[in-house]
């Protein structure tokens, strides 16, 4: 289906549950794609602060390989600003998913940062009031779409697994074509990924390189399966790592206000301020 | 920057203030207390760093901008990580903040803030962030900050009010 090879998988979601659709899943669907898509990267570092200290595992997001050839959509860029100014600059996990709350204006807010891609102008009602209070109605166009992309992703759903374990080829194909939206297959075995063949990718990707010269969609997320470790290791498969990502998302609406302090050790007892630094030798 | 410098600047760089295992982290706290998105927090966190190396690696006092003075003063109240992790530990050398003692002595920092804005380009081989390095004029007038219960009070800028 060509149209999945164009929309992000949140324009996808957006089609399919438009006025359901929560803001957090189109978060997470975003975020998940930029990590296919290697624009960003999950690194992981174990520090220890002392010898005498146990180490902590501390969970990075950083730029990817593909951060400098991606131009990110306006629903994309919530994630891909921070690390504009600072070349080296590694922001935990928490923290990352925090700035993209913030900075998606809550569910009206990134729905219209999505939709402004304009690559959902052709499904969508507009009128004032619509694009006034930021409302997504699907015109006619829009619901025989979503029928369509609904029923190819059952279709796809139900033959994918069984399609990387006896045909590689065309399962790949299929992959590549629907892009980050294999996000949104609901029985796509994550593991069975790894068995993708290098060389098929090869050939893939000198067959695109040959129709085009644009550095585009199709190539940044070849990119992932010819080096898939992002299900590895800890984010051992897509759900748990999404559960992972749902946890954090949830943790920022029942934060804990902390404004209290503990005392421990030496103690203190107030603080009675100071007026400004005057610097330090 | 020399070899032993690219060292200690990335033993800095690499130090997390942040607890992970913590849901209200000092990031979270910083960027409530100043009322910062999360994303400005980080970066200024970034740029004290920088801040606390070039202090290391200079022979010759510095004053850092009021929003990297902030994110230091946030730090010394977390001691553990101050003191312990990040003096005693990673750089194995205290660093102690000096408050102004009064108006006399702006001239002085003021220079002293040029000094550290030409230092910074001179090191990192790029300008400061302006958004975290304000101008020396905005640095040592816009200091007036008061603690604001916003429980029990609305705050409205003054532009805001010269325009209604």
């Amino acid at each position: 289906m060509r149209l999945l090879s164009i929309l992000t998988p949140a324009e996808t979601e957006l089609i399919l549950e438009n006025r359901t659709a929560s803001f957090k899943d189109l978060m997470k669907l975003t975020f998940m794609d930029l990590l296919l898509k290697k624009v960003i990267k999950i690194v992981e570092v174990e520090k220890q602060s002392h010898p005498r200290n146990d180490s902590r595992v501390y969970t990075y997001i950083e730029k990817g390989k593909n951060f400098a050839n991606c131009k990110p959509n306006p629903h994309e860029s919530i994630y891909t600003t921070p690390f504009e100014e600072e070349d080296d600059i590694q922001i935990l996990f928490h923290h990352f998913v925090k700035i993209g709350y913030e900075a998606t204006g809550k569910s009206i807010g990134y729905k219209k940062k999505v939709k402004k891609t304009g690559n959902l102008d052709a499904f969508l009602k507009s009128s004032f009031f619509l694009n006034l209070f930021g409302m997504i109605r699907l015109n006619k166009q829009g619901e025989k779409t979503k029928k369509e992309i609904s029923n190819y992703l059952k279709e796809v759903d139900s033959k994918i697994n069984h399609l990387l374990e006896n045909d590689k080829e065309k399962a790949l194909e299929i992959l590549l074509t629907i892009g980050g939206n294999i996000f949104l297959l609901k029985n796509l075995n994550f593991e069975l990924l790894k068995n993708i063949d290098k060389q098929l990718l090869a050939q893939k990707r000198s067959e695109s390189n040959s129709e085009s010269d644009d550095y585009g969609y199709w190539n940044l997320h070849m990119d992932f399966y010819e080096h898939n470790d992002l299900f590895s290791d800890d984010f051992d498969n897509g759900t748990s790592f999404q559960s992972y990502l749902d946890d954090t998302l949830d943790s920022f609406d029942t934060q804990f206000d902390a404004s209290g302090c503990s005392v421990f050790d030496s103690g203190c007892s107030s603080c009675s301020g100071c007026g400004g630094c005057g610097g330090c030798s | 920057m020399t070899e032993e410098q690219i060292v200690l600047w990335n033993k800095i760089r690499n130090f997390e203030i942040d607890d992970p295992t913590s849901s209200f982290t000092f990031t979270d706290r910083l960027a409530r207390e100043n009322n910062w998105t999360i994303e400005y927090a980080i970066k200024a966190v970034f740029e004290y760093k920088k801040f606390l190396f070039l202090i290391l690696i200079a022979d010759f006092p510095l004053t850092p901008s009021d929003q990297i003075d902030q994110v230091w003063h946030l730090h010394l109240l977390y001691t553990q990580s101050y003191w312990i992790d990040f003096c005693k530990n990673t750089i194995q050398k205290d660093i102690h903040h000096g408050p102004t003692k009064g108006a006399e002595q702006k001239p002085l920092f003021k220079d002293q803030y040029l000094k550290t804005l030409e230092f910074y380009e001179s090191v990192f081989k790029k300008k400061p962030p302006k958004h975290i390095w304000v101008d020396v004029e905005t640095r040592f007038k816009e200091i007036h900050f008061t603690r604001v219960n916003r429980h029990k009070n609305w705050i409205f800028p003054k532009l805001l009010l010269k325009c209604s």
